[in-house]
């Protein structure tokens, strides 16, 4: 276990016209499970090849349990990889791919049988020790990559998107033994991924990357419900955020905010923060889940389509002339075309400010 | 509709039916397929056949007969003599036996020179551009201004390279005209002419290496040296083996050198097989024996072709 610390780093190709990765700074805590993610080309994979040391800093310093490391070789710096496509040695045995590591340390043939075999066990693949990456199914590989990386206990796992070219069931297989494993390592992680729902199940802590800056940290939960900018708001939960176009108008009763020709009262608490933006136009988030169907109207849609997911439907309609989606119960009837009484959980709801992105 | 009138995918691109019960007949579509197909594949076939397989059977068939290229119609059957004469003679084992050391010394030099070349060209470092034109213009020279510039060069009396080892101290060497140098000559100038073509069959391999392989040992405490001992030069031993197997079929073939600088000699040291074989047609005027001699070399090369085959498939895929 080590703390990871990323001083200013930043990352130009020569190439590119602008810099990929943007005076960084991030403190990963010791034991700590940390998900970098972010949509394609953000950087989060160029920082955790940075800090595994395949790529060279433009910029900054990284740190590793106190020692400074960007100048040292990967083989310096105490870290484990698991590569996106598993990285086997294609002409190596399962014990020979997992134990290379170690045989290339010099350790003892007995220690090195004991840490694959137990290793192995942990990962269920103890029957597989003897067979090539080739006769191997995805799950089985990935297994093997994380085992490779175990068996060297090393100070820093890195996991970079290693469950995107699993199938979805056992993409959610994977997930669940990662963060199995990492309970039972407590190994400082740092794992990268577009994928939002890994980032939201697996991480202590996620950081969202865009155009190679941070956009926000938190847990998932912060992140979820206070989400900084629009950009993050968007980019986590699933489905999407709602965003509206609001104007904020003041009415006898405090602040409200009209949404085509809904208003919707903004409760007190909120309604501070919006008095200076009083004729302004703002962008309201609202998660499909925040709009309730529970008898008291701000407003009627027309539904123009209906998925019914099993435990929840997700209603589509238009307001203010922006497609929206809802999650509503799927006791609830509704119809395609049919009329739907909605209203907003008013206490959720997300403000932005539409020039900065920030939210308000 | 009755499944005999259906239009199956496969029966639309021309394919063949198995043989499961009755065979339908071939729909008006296929058969077009059919003359289109033949149209395309008959120049080649034509070809191939009056210019590749018909000469393999001539040379076969006349490989049992005793004739000189003089007098054809003079031809006389003697069945395997000409065989059986290669055993009780030593001149074909002495060929064979120079052909098969010269391509083992081209193969040993040039496996790692080229390796090291790719592995140069595969780096990041500068002028790689130009020394790669620089390896690859021997490749594209032929054969013949190869020989006769190396024959300049190892003049033993006014060659370049005897005039740097009398800088360097050392006396002039005979090169082309010692029983012991003449070989190694040869085999120095293929060198020099086959690695560019060695080095870039090795860096096509190279290049086809996942990174991520060379990424993982390194991050798993690899040094460079490690890396490539351990991953890279495992991963291209399906490259090695077609580079040797190439490179020894190139040698069991050369022509040039023998012919052009040493006609075989001192004593026989450099009389490569084809050019035993040109000898004893040719000059010899022994066609039905050069015949024989050339069907055995058809066969040692075609045993390498198979054993590379067999070798080549795959035990493992990246």
């Amino acid at each position: 276990m080590a703390d990871v610390s990323l001083k200013n780093v930043g990352k130009t190709y020569e190439s590119a016209s602008t810099n990929t990765i943007e005076d960084l700074n991030l403190d990963i805590h010791s034991g700590e499970f940390v998900v970098l993610v972010g949509p394609s080309g953000c950087g989060k994979s160029t920082t955790l090849r940075m800090i595994a040391g395949l790529e060279e800093l433009s910029d900054g310093q990284i740190w590793i349990g106190g020692r400074r490391v960007d100048e040292r070789e990967p083989r310096e710096r105490d870290i484990a990889m698991v590569f996106q496509n598993y990285a086997l040695y294609p002409h190596m045995t399962v014990a020979q791919n997992m134990s290379f590591g170690l045989r290339l340390a010099g350790m003892d043939k007995a220690e090195i049988r004991r840490r694959v075999e137990d290793a192995a066990q942990v990962l269920d693949i103890s029957a597989l020790l003897e067979r090539r990456p080739k006769q191997l199914s995805g799950g089985q590989r990935q297994r093997v990559a994380m085992g490779r990386a175990m068996v060297r206990d090393p100070a820093v796992f890195l996991f970079d998107e290693p469950l995107s070219n699993l199938d979805a069931k056992l993409r959610g297989q994977m997930r669940a033994e990662i963060r199995r494993l990492h309970k039972r390592l407590s190994a400082t992680t740092i794992y990268v991924t577009h994928d939002q729902i890994e980032a939201m199940t697996l991480a202590d802590r996620v950081v969202v990357l865009n155009k190679g800056r941070i956009e926000q940290q938190g847990t998932p939960q912060e992140l979820y419900e206070r989400p900084a900018t629009r950009f993050v708001a968007g980019f986590i939960g699933s489905p999407t955020m709602n965003f509206l176009p609001a104007t904020v108008m003041r009415t006898d009763a405090g602040v409200s905010l009209q949404i085509g020709d809904v208003a919707i009262p903004v409760p007190t608490a909120r309604a501070e923060a919006l008095r200076r933006h009083v004729g302004k136009g703002i962008e309201i988030g609202i998660r499909p889940e925040h709009f309730l169907a529970d008898g008291a109207a701000a407003f009627i849609t027309t539904v123009d389509m209906a998925e019914l997911l099993g435990p929840t439907t997700l209603v589509h309609f238009t307001l203010a002339g922006v497609a929206c989606s809802a999650m509503l119960p799927p006791e609830l009837a509704v119809r395609e075309g049919g009329e739907q009484a909605l209203r907003v959980a008013l206490d959720r709801i997300s403000l932005f400010d539409p020039d900065t992105g920030r939210a308000l | 509709m009755p499944a005999s009138n259906t239009l199956s995918a496969a029966s639309a691109t021309g394919s063949i039916q198995p043989k499961t019960g009755t065979r339908k007949p071939a729909t008006r579509r296929q058969k077009r397929d059919w003359m289109f197909a033949a149209g395309f594949l008959a120049p080649f076939m034509i070809l191939l056949l009056v210019f590749q397989y018909l000469p393999l059977l001539v040379m076969a068939r006349n490989s049992v007969y005793d004739y000189s290229l003089l007098n054809p119609a003079a031809a006389k059957f003697v069945g395997l003599r000409n065989f059986t004469d290669m055993i009780e003679y030593e001149d074909a084992a002495i060929s064979f036996g120079v052909t098969f050391l010269f391509a083992l010394g081209v193969v040993l030099l040039v496996i790692p020179v080229a390796f090291a070349l790719a592995l140069f060209l595969n780096s990041k470092l500068p002028a790689r551009g130009l020394v790669r034109t620089v390896i690859m213009l021997p490749v594209v020279t032929s054969s013949v201004v190869v020989a006769i510039m190396w024959s300049f060069l190892l003049d033993p009396s006014n060659g370049l390279i005897n005039g740097v080892l009398n800088i360097a101290g050392i006396g002039n060497q005979p090169f082309l005209t010692s029983t012991d140098q003449a070989l190694p000559a040869l085999v120095a100038m293929t060198l020099w002419q086959q690695v560019g073509f060695g080095a870039i069959l090795f860096l096509a391999g190279l290049q086809g290496l996942p990174v991520e392989l060379t990424e993982a040992a390194r991050i798993d405490g690899a040094t460079r040296r490690q890396v490539l001992w351990n991953v890279t030069i495992p991963l291209l031993s399906r490259t090695t083996l077609f580079v040797v197997v190439i490179m020894t079929v190139f040698s069991l073939q050369a022509f040039a050198p023998a012919f052009l600088m040493t006609q075989g000699g001192p004593q026989e040291s450099t009389n490569l097989i084809v050019y035993h074989i040109y000898n004893s047609a040719f000059i010899m005027q022994q066609a039905g024996y050069a015949s024989a001699l050339s069907v055995v070399l058809l066969l040692v090369v075609l045993a390498i072709s198979m054993a590379q085959m067999a070798l080549l498939r795959s035990r493992w895929n990246y």
